[in-house]
């Protein structure tokens, strides 16, 4: 059930690869998977690059047990087919996506954590996409 | 095969104790199988296909998929762990695994004809006489037939890009070779004991069969490439 924090906006613009300043729209799922298909390349490849960074800050830690146990469940009860069509499992993977990156965030001891913003978003129930056409693009699944 | 075939329903982890060791090793044997090999799935393949995906719509189908193939080596782990097996003890992964992944041409490849092999194989645990072994597959194999359509789907487009098409003939020709041995031997004790416990239905030569079916349908009917010749017996 998605629920909407007060300070949705500003949550939304502290992206996992750094603040972005455009008019921030909430869409459902299938103009969601529209606006992901034309996602900013250069802010994806960023994130990507934060989110493989952290998972190694984490295991570099000494935290990899941790990483896999936190994961564990989280997967468990994110995975499972039922009623899923492909918009649905794109947008399951991207959240999956960014809440491995999250939770590796976390356990890395990053501070500011990059995720935590998204992170929230996620935990509400929201699928926070990125800038895409000029907007930043939220869906509410 | 000797002796008579086990043809009842094992309902749970003490019942399948109540028929005695060979039973509760010969549905382990699987089961176990199954846990080291969903992970190394997910590590070796799918989790790279993330960061190859070529647009944020297949990395993030890619992510999913990743989840997924690390969601059944959980739930299999917990199955494990409900018959009181130790998942911990080191144990050889498929050969597959050993195939070293560079490019989504690969990974698209991949989907389509290695998790096909994982989906004959399920299909013949979905009549199991292990009751949560059965259940599990059951609900697992809806996910397995989309990784596998996935494949399919982006294999179909890439075949059909004249830049692409050599490469896939060429991830076909490689990964062809390497899940042949998925199915096991032709002559097998293991699955000699699997059968005769009802956990299997099929010899690992008529699973092999059915695969190389079903892929050279697909290369050949569907994407219009050559599939390499397959000995349907193999015995390492």
């Amino acid at each position: 059930m998605t629920s909407t924090p007060a300070d949705l906006g500003a949550l939304a613009r502290m992206t996992p690869a750094g603040p972005v300043d455009l008019p921030l729209v909430a869409v459902a799922l299938r103009a969601g998977v529209e606006a992901a298909a034309s996602v900013d390349p250069d802010w994806l490849s960023e994130v990507d690059c934060r989110r493989a960074a952290a998972r190694q800050a984490a295991v570099a830690a000494g935290r990899g047990a941790a990483l896999e146990a936190a994961l564990h469940d989280a997967l468990v009860a994110a995975t499972g087919a039922a009623g899923l069509d492909d918009d649905g499992r794109v947008a399951s993977g991207a959240r999956l996506w960014l809440l491995s990156g999250a939770i590796a965030s976390a356990l890395s001891g990053a501070e500011p954590d990059p995720f935590r913003a998204w992170a929230t978003l996620l935990a509400a129930g929201w699928w926070p996409i990125g800038p895409s056409g000029g907007r930043l693009v939220v869906s509410t699944l | 095969m000797s002796g008579p075939t086990f043809a009842g329903e094992v309902a749970d982890a003490a019942a399948a104790h109540a028929l005695g060791t060979e039973y509760v090793q010969a549905v382990g044997k699987v089961v176990t199988s199954h846990v080291r090999n969903e992970l190394a799935g997910a590590t070796a393949f799918d989790e790279p296909a993330i960061g190859l995906a070529p647009g944020p719509r297949e990395k993030w189908l890619a992510c999913r998929i990743a989840m997924e193939e690390y969601g059944h080596h959980l739930k299999f782990a917990r199955l494990a762990s409900d018959l009181g097996l130790d998942t911990a003890a080191p144990g050889r992964t498929l050969s597959v695994f050993d195939f070293e992944l560079t490019s989504w041409t690969e990974f698209v490849v991949l989907k389509a004809l290695v998790d096909e092999a994982e989906v004959v194989l399920m299909e013949d645990l979905a009549a199991a006489s292990y009751l949560p072994l059965r259940d599990l597959v059951v609900r697992l194999l809806p996910e397995e037939h989309f990784h596998v359509s996935f494949g399919q789907a982006r294999a179909r487009e890439l075949a059909a890009d004249p830049a692409q098409v050599g490469l896939v003939q060429q991830a076909v020709d490689d990964l062809v070779g390497f899940t042949v041995p998925f199915f096991g031997r032709s002559v097998s004790a293991n699955n000699d004991t699997f059968r005769r416990w009802g956990v299997k239905r099929w010899t690992n030569d008529e699973a092999r069969a059915a695969w190389v079916r079903r892929c050279s349908r697909f290369v050949e009917g569907e994407l219009g490439l050559r599939f390499p010749t397959v000995d349907r017996h193999w015995d390492g």
